[in-house]
């Protein structure tokens, strides 16, 4: 029985955290004063696109056009299986937790590349070029911040390196491998200032331009979904998880994820978009130097100073 | 149900996925799907090392073959004329071919039909198939007249827009032949077995023995990533015309 | 006999005959295709067989000697590399030429 209501439990878990997410968006649009708008606005928005009218385009491709919304939730869902929400709270710990995290981000650009693809548009088109081109270039930064937590612990298990963090959270002597974390995560998942490939002013929407009705909003949702999850991964590597005095752990876990979204999207706000030539010069340039730089520091700190093993 | 009916029930599905995503690989017309379907047939793959307990190879296989399979159908929808099949899937409904719709085109068999005289028909909207398109979607057929089109042109433009050779027959028989050859001699061959199931953590297991008895190999593929990373560099680059310097800046001796 | 079942699960032989399948029909792939980018495609059919034989081998004669993964990381690592220098030397020829079909590649000059 269990292995039935794990998972449901875990994807209605998910379903909450991206609605706080959409509130967070909207506090932020409109300021803390209106927190009645930002609470009912994700929702009316949602109800909205149900009633929209449910389009396909001429000439799509049939069954990759309806499948794409599909597989990106259930990527999403997979992936949320590995996240440790309290001391035993784990709906799948593998001893590669972390390893496979990382390795199912690319069935989700897959998603969005064959939804770009099967429109039949020219945006369609360089949205699915912009997109591949973004999976290779953050798959080695966001692999290599991570690597620094996992150094620390020794394993790859993500209940094993919350334990470890007991004593001292990993933030405290890795803020570089944290702040590449938070860039390549907003690679990931195409948040403001590296939504290139879904960008609303520059392509019609992208990845996303045909699409309406209730296909558009599944692909928001796993959107949305997919960006609480890196955050809940990145509380899970840097932040120390459900550790905390007082409170059970998933509240803290809650917490602790919420406050880094919030910090993440207001610090987002701040730049413009990137064009694709600065994407990718931020990756491969800026991001892949730094993250080398941050292995050969944790390792260094990792054998020299003992933090709490 | 006992469990070794539920493994065998997954161990057919994940296998019957695999073999038929990678024939309908070969199969079909469309280049996108075709690298979707050499994509899914990996994953059924990786799915295949998790029953086996190897579940760190199994995430290897798919962040590894994942993304080069994007890559290789970026780079086919680079390179190739129509590489969602819209255009094929159009021909081979206005023409009436043989064939269900989403199967790729053979080659025409047999020798090509003789020249047409000068002046009987006039199909220039049919000589340039070659030219590469960018557009998605293709040539519309809509405004070629199909049925004036000499034979010769015809074979032409078949075999032009043809996925597989005309060695097709062969290209099958050897392959039935070397599988068979391999299930023999895989029937034949008594294997020792060993009874027991693998007991370690098998990352830590590799990771040691990458970085001792393996560090040769480990510092070896290394040293080729590196050298294919170079190479590949060098062969995408685009050589860079060099620019005609005018008469008076060629004083090098002179300016610094 | 033994080699077909494992504990009620599927045993050795099994592995190894999709494993040969499909080793035939990528050698089918290579041989039919014309455009270089599918004979690519079915080269790394085949390789993917011999891994899969190879986890099977290591699954069921071996289980305790992690070698063979070791072995597999490597050659998973090494088709990467004959993709990426494939990949190029196609994106060459298809510059050369404008399209990437094998059969037009068959002599040197143009």
């Amino acid at each position: 029985m269990s292995v039935f209501i794990t998972p449901l439990f875990v994807v209605c878990v998910l379903l909450v955290g991206t609605y706080f997410i959409a509130v967070i968006e909207q506090l932020l649009r409109l300021g803390l004063r209106s927190i009645g708008i930002a609470l009912t606005l994700p929702l009316a928005n949602a109800i909205r696109l149900l009633y929209q009218e449910d389009l396909t385009p001429r000439g799509a491709d049939f069954f990759l056009f309806r499948s794409a919304p599909f597989i990106a939730l259930a990527v999403v869902s997979l992936v949320a299986l590995v996240i440790p929400l309290g001391p035993t709270l784990i709906a799948f710990n593998p001893s590669i937790g972390l390893f496979y995290f990382i390795v199912l981000l690319s069935p989700f650009v897959v998603a969005i590349t064959n939804a770009a693809w099967s429109q039949n548009s020219k945006e369609g088109l360089f949205a699915t070029f912009r997109a591949a081109a973004y999976l290779i270039s953050y798959e080695v930064p966001i692999g290599f911040a991570a690597i620094g937590p996992v150094m620390a612990t020794q394993s790859l298990s993500t209940q094993r390196i919350v334990e470890v963090q007991a004593g001292l959270w990993f933030v405290v002597w890795q803020p570089l491998g944290l702040a590449i974390y938070l860039i390549a995560a907003l690679f990931v998942s195409f948040r403001h200032p590296f939504d290139s490939a879904l960008a609303g002013s520059e392509l019609e929407g992208g990845a996303f331009a045909e699409y309406s009705g209730g296909r558009l909003l599944l692909f928001k949702i796993a959107l949305a979904a997919l960006f609480l999850l890196l955050m809940a991964m990145g509380v899970v590597l840097f932040f120390g998880g459900w550790q905390g005095p007082v409170l059970p752990g998933p509240l803290w876990f809650a917490l602790k994820t919420f406050a880094l979204s919030a910090l993440v999207l207001w610090l987002a706000h701040f730049f413009p978009r990137l064009r694709h030539d600065q994407m990718l010069t931020l990756s491969w340039k800026i991001l892949l130097p730094a993250s080398l730089l941050n292995i050969t520091l944790v390792g260094i700190l990792t054998l020299t100073i003992p933090v709490g093993r | 149900m006992s469990s070794g009916l539920i493994e065998w029930l997954i161990f057919l599905s994940l296998a019957m996925i695999a073999i038929v995503t990678a024939a309908g690989m070969i199969i079909t017309m469309s280049m996108y799907r075709a690298g979707l379907a050499l994509m899914a047939s990996f994953v059924a793959l990786a799915g295949l090392f998790i029953l086996l307990n190897a579940d760190l190879l199994a995430a290897i296989q798919v962040m590894m073959n994942v993304g080069g399979m994007l890559v290789m159908v970026l780079f086919m929808v680079m390179m190739m004329m129509d590489p969602g099949g819209e255009m094929m899937w159009g021909m081979k409904r206005d023409m009436h071919m043989r064939g269900p719709g989403a199967l790729s085109m053979h080659m025409p068999s047999g020798p090509p039909p003789p020249e047409e005289q000068e002046g009987q028909l006039d199909a220039g909207a049919m000589s340039d198939m070659d030219v590469q398109e960018t557009e998605v979607g293709g040539h519309d057929m809509s405004d070629m007249e199909m049925g004036s089109m000499t034979p010769r042109q015809n074979y032409t433009m078949m075999v032009d827009m043809a996925m597989s050779t005309a060695q097709l027959p062969w290209a099958i028989v050897l392959g039935v032949v070397s599988a068979l050859l391999l299930v023999i001699l895989l029937i034949l061959t008594p294997w020792p077995l060993a009874g027991i199931a693998p007991t370690q953590d098998a990352s830590r297991v590799v990771g040691e023995l990458l970085l001792s008895r393996y560090m040769i190999a480990f510092e070896g593929a290394a040293l080729l990533i590196l050298a294919g990373i170079a190479g590949a560099v060098l062969l995408a680059k685009r050589e860079r015309s060099r620019v005609q310097t005018p008469p008076e800046t060629k004083q090098r001796g002179e300016q610094p | 006999m033994s080699w077909f079942t494992s504990s009620g699960g599927p045993g050795l032989l099994p592995y190894l005959l999709v494993g040969a399948i499909l080793f035939g029909i990528g050698v089918t792939g290579v041989l039919s295709q014309r455009n270089s980018l599918m004979i690519l495609m079915s080269i790394e059919i085949i390789i993917n067989a011999a891994i899969l034989t190879l986890v099977a081998f290591w699954r069921f004669v071996r289980p305790d000697q992690f070698d063979a993964q070791v072995f597999v990381i490597i050659i998973v690592t090494i088709a990467a590399v004959e993709m990426a220098s494939g990949l190029g030397l196609v994106l060459m020829v298809f510059r050369q030429r404008g399209n990437a079909n094998v059969d037009e590649a068959k002599e040197l000059k143009q």
